[in-house]
């Protein structure tokens, strides 16, 4: 059941970004989803197999369940924030951040509630912290990214 | 949060010593396509190993160990740049010599072989740990992974002679 809730969830969410109108450029869109998994990949295995905070269940049907989320699911929404930052007409950058922190925690805790992770010695406080320092990695990176590219591109 | 080796010996010598010779020795090639390219390709390299890795190098699967802890140790973040500057080399020789038709198979094939050599003696030095990996399987994903860069390359490399950054963009 998770597997295919999560998966209905992914297809809409990669669905919607794709037929959506895009600022980034595609070389941008390629640097965030890539530089979203190596941090997010790095941080739960700190949290889970380091900290022991968080237990990865060993049925197959989990384990593909949070390969979908680490894969498809957190990147695009991620993507999705940033690519509405960029956006010259958006004045709106706390409020959609507001969004997304809340939606991000979301995943995790249906993933929880599916019996996907387990947290152990988690709550809510390290979630806010967790996706707070993953956003401004990823945004600060994905900004000198830009510069980069505007500057060999143009 | 994340441990330093216990020992400092063999492997952390060749994950070090491999990623900055490997790293100065790209860097002194002459250059040949803009810097994004480069950046995207070395970030393509880390993700796969981070995605394999954290996939099947941790439970359930936990088919091979890396390093000295079965946790994960600050050397194991460098083991993930180990392998970018030849894979950087990979698409830098593909650009030079722009191999056609079967030489293509040829060029991911004779990649393929030489990380397999590599991935040899990253386990002769301990830097892997297989317990169900075999050097069979490492040669199948070598030949998938090589063939990823590639395919990512030539799509990347015609993508950004056909783009410009649009005016107006933030």
């Amino acid at each position: 059941m998770a597997f295919s809730i999560f998966f209905a969830i992914t297809v809409i969410v990669n669905l919607s970004y794709a037929v959506s109108k895009k600022t980034l450029h595609l070389f941008e869109i390629f640097f965030i989803w890539m530089v979203s998994n190596i941090i997010h990949h790095n941080f739960m295995t700190i949290f889970a197999l380091n900290m022991e905070m968080i237990n990865f269940n060993s049925n197959s049907t989990s384990y593909w369940t949070m390969a979908l989320i680490r894969l498809f699911l957190i990147p695009i929404l991620i993507i999705w924030y940033i690519d509405k930052t960029q956006d010259p007409k958006n004045k709106k950058i706390w409020k959609n951040l507001l969004i997304l922190i809340p939606l991000l925690i979301g995943v995790e805790y249906l993933a929880t509630l599916l019996d996907v992770y387990v947290f152990k010695k988690w709550n809510l406080l390290f979630s806010i912290i967790e996706w707070g320092a993953i956003l401004l990695v990823i945004t600060f990176l994905s900004t000198c990214f830009k510069n980069i590219l505007r500057k060999e591109l143009s | 949060m994340l441990p330093f080796p216990e020992q400092f010996n063999e492997n952390e010598w060749f994950i070090i010593l491999n990623t900055t010779l490997g790293f100065i020795w790209v860097l002194f090639l002459p250059k040949r396509y803009p810097h994004v390219i480069s950046i995207l390709m070395i970030l393509l390299n880390v993700s796969i190993a981070i995605i394999m890795d954290h996939l099947i190098a941790t439970p359930p699967l936990d088919l091979y160990d890396l390093n000295d802890l079965k946790k994960y140790e600050i050397t194991d973040i460098i083991t993930y740049l180990m392998y970018s500057p030849y894979a950087l080399l990979c698409v830098y020789l593909f650009d030079k010599f722009n191999p056609k038709g079967i030489y293509i198979t040829a060029y991911v094939l004779l990649w393929s072989l030489f990380a397999l050599g590599f991935e040899w003696l990253a386990v002769f030095f301990n830097v892997f740990h297989f317990s169900g990996w075999t050097f069979l399987n490492s040669f199948a994903f070598y030949l998938f992974a090589t063939s990823i860069y590639i395919v990512f390359y030539k799509f990347i490399r015609k993508h950004m002679n056909n783009s410009k950054y649009q005016k107006g963009m933030p």
